[in-house]
């Protein structure tokens, strides 16, 4: 079944509609990535699935449930959400900030929290943040903050995880341990993991699916190896490329690539 | 540890919140002992000490604690470490109402005074929010500009008001801020204040540290941001109006007091809360003192002395540069 499913959903900003009536399936223990040039509304779609974004028309359904259902705490408890530029005051500490990840399972009036601390400290671990668990946000270096903030959504310990562009600004050992994280999480314990990748070829080797989006529509859904095309890249991102399957793995990698444009 | 550190800097503050306690109250144009507390109740000096000094101690305590909290309040609400009700024009609205509604001839009972100044607080405080809504919510620089241009904006309203009307004496407590002539019953009003604000705390402070973060992150976590921004932007009304119900407009506690427990002790909104408030009474405490002694017996402006240490405070802020970081 599909974890999530946006069926035909509309969505925009004010009077102006991103996406109109497109669908998207998150197959459920599978990690699915969204790609697409800058602006071509994968941040939308994300957060409208999310449920964070209230769309226009249309239907998100969670586990086959229809998401509006849910309370904030509940989905919160089932969807995870890391937005791309998050915004925190500079002076809560690493910690703190990811105990802020637990607000969904606090309950009663001393905001109770049974798993709390053994999950912070898990997701700390995992995010390999622990060893910065009192130094303040605003002495971090970028990376060092985005693995913070994936340490907070890990604390939510939901079966869904979708996070916007979690590679940006980790340097390329980071941007692997995170990917490697999100793949052990997916192996191990089955999460359905959404994520906007902007490297196709890191894209192609981590996802189980992908779906391009282009100017607000879906073009296309399927296996890395369905969707990564040349003539795709040629259309979608004006690049030529050249696909190659090395003998050892499944996956599609982009070869001696250079944009159109100025040809 | 970390809670360790908590209760420990709680516990300094708290012992150093009763030593100011007990200072303030034995000082003022003459310096009398505690143990007058318990002397002849027939003596002029006892009768001072609870008649006078007692109610202006707690009123100074709570008050401090009050516009304390409004400051940390604030600065959450808006994303913004300067912000603070008397730069964004919330106290000068309210000490407006006062002036307005008194020089229409409302008595100024304790009762009277709460919901004027409640009403102007929570009035300049929709004007303010109404000047800085954009279409994705609230923008931080324009708040504090565009709240502290109708701060200054209001309190030249109220101070023409007092000169036009030659009503200038009459509202001096109010203009300068002060504590001189506090009694029983605005202790009180203060009391009722900080008890339904302590509830509201309780109840909604997981809540509440969640208005530090942008709301897409925070409704991901579950929360309701829209709400809660509502109901905390109440509680400053609150805290701001009955504070200069009883002392006048007092700038800067608000604005320092939270930026230095939050230096000492870097955490979430709901750990930061008791530490502000103690460290809010204790200056205000410590101030109130000053304004009372160093010029025994004239006594010096309040809001004057506070704005000397709040401006000092904001200096240095502003000289660290910002706390809100985006990634
Ligand atoms: N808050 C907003 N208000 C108005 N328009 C917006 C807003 N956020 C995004 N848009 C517009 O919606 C479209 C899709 O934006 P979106 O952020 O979803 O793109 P994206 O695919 O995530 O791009 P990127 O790769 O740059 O992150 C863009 O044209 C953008 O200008
Ligand atoms: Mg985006």
């Amino acid at each position: 079944m599909d974890a999530i499913f946006g069926d035909q959903i509309t969505v925009g900003y004010g009077k102006r509609n991103v996406l109109t009536n497109q669908s998207v399936h998150i197959h459920s223990g599978q990690i699915t990535g969204l790609i697409g040039p800058n602006g071509s509304g994968k941040s939308t779609i994300l957060k409208s699935i999310s449920g964070i974004k209230p769309i226009e028309h249309g239907r998100i359904s969670v586990e086959g449930q229809d998401i509006d259902v849910l309370n904030p705490k509940q989905r919160a408890k089932q969807i995870a959400y890391l937005e791309q530029a998050p915004t925190v005051p500079g002076d809560l500490t690493v910690k703190s900030m990811v105990k802020l990840g637990r607000y969904a399972y606090c309950h009663g009036l001393f905001g109770k929290d049974e798993h709390g601390e053994t999950q912070i400290k898990k997701a700390m671990v995992e995010a390999q943040v622990a060893e910065l668990a009192n130094r303040r946000i605003d002495a971090l270096s970028g990376g060092q903050r985005q693995r913070a903030f994936i340490a907070m959504t890990l604390a939510h310990n939901s079966p869904v995880i979708m996070l916007d562009e979690p590679t940006t600004y980790l340097d390329l050992t980071h941007q692997l341990d995170v990917l490697n994280l999100l793949k052990h999480l997916n192996h191990t314990q089955d999460k359905t993991v959404v994520l906007v990748l902007h490297d196709l070829n890191q894209a192609a080797q981590y996802c189980d699916q992908l779906i391009c989006i282009n100017e607000g529509q879906v073009v296309k859904t399927g296996t890395p190896k369905e969707v990564l095309t040349e003539e795709l890249l040629a259309d979608i991102f004006q690049v030529k490329a050249k696909i190659t399957f090395q003998s050892s793995c499944q996956y599609p990698q982009l070869m001696d690539y250079e944009t159109l444009v100025n040809q | 540890m970390k809670t360790k550190k908590l209760t420990w800097i709680n516990g300094v503050l708290l012992l150093i919140l009763i030593l100011a306690f007990v200072a303030n109250l034995c000082g003022g144009v003459q310096w009398y002992g505690l143990n007058q507390l318990w002397a002849d109740p027939n003596l002029m000096a006892t009768k001072i000490m609870w008649t006078i000094r007692l109610p202006r101690s707690l009123s100074v305590v709570l008050v401090g604690a009050l516009l304390a909290f409004s400051g940390q309040l604030m600065q959450a609400l808006s994303k913004n470490p300067i912000a603070d009700p008397s730069i964004l024009g919330v106290n000068a609205g309210a000490m407006l109402a006062l002036m307005i509604g008194s020089l229409f001839g409302i008595s100024l009972s304790v009762f009277n005074t709460m919901w004027l100044s409640i009403c102007g607080a929570l009035i300049t405080f929709l004007i303010v929010l109404g000047l800085s809504m954009t279409k994705q919510g609230i923008d931080p620089l324009r708040f504090i500009l565009g709240g502290t241009v109708f701060a200054s904006f209001i309190s030249c309203i109220a101070y023409a008001v007092s000169l036009l009307t030659n009503s200038s004496v009459q509202f001096r407590n109010l203009l300068v801020g002060g504590f001189s002539g506090a009694t029983y019953s605005q202790v009180e009003l203060l009391t009722v204040g900080i008890i339904v604000v302590i509830v509201l705390v309780v109840v909604l402070r997981k809540s509440l540290t969640l208005l530090v973060l942008d709301d897409a992150t925070a409704s991901s976590l579950g929360a309701k941001p829209g709400v809660t921004r509502i109901i905390a932007s109440l509680m400053v009304v609150i805290c701001a109006g009955i504070s200069v119900a009883v002392a006048g407009n007092i700038g800067f506690v608000g604005l320092g007091i939270p930026q230095v427990i939050n230096y000492l002790h870097p955490d979430a909104l709901e750990r930061n809360v008791v530490p502000t408030m103690l460290a809010g009474g204790i200056f205000m405490l410590v101030v109130d003192l000053i304004a009372k002694t160093l010029a025994a017996p004239t006594e010096l402006p309040l809001s004057a002395l506070s704005a000397i240490f709040g401006g000092a405070f904001l200096f240095i802020i502003v000289a660290k540069g910002s706390r809100v970081t985006q990634i």
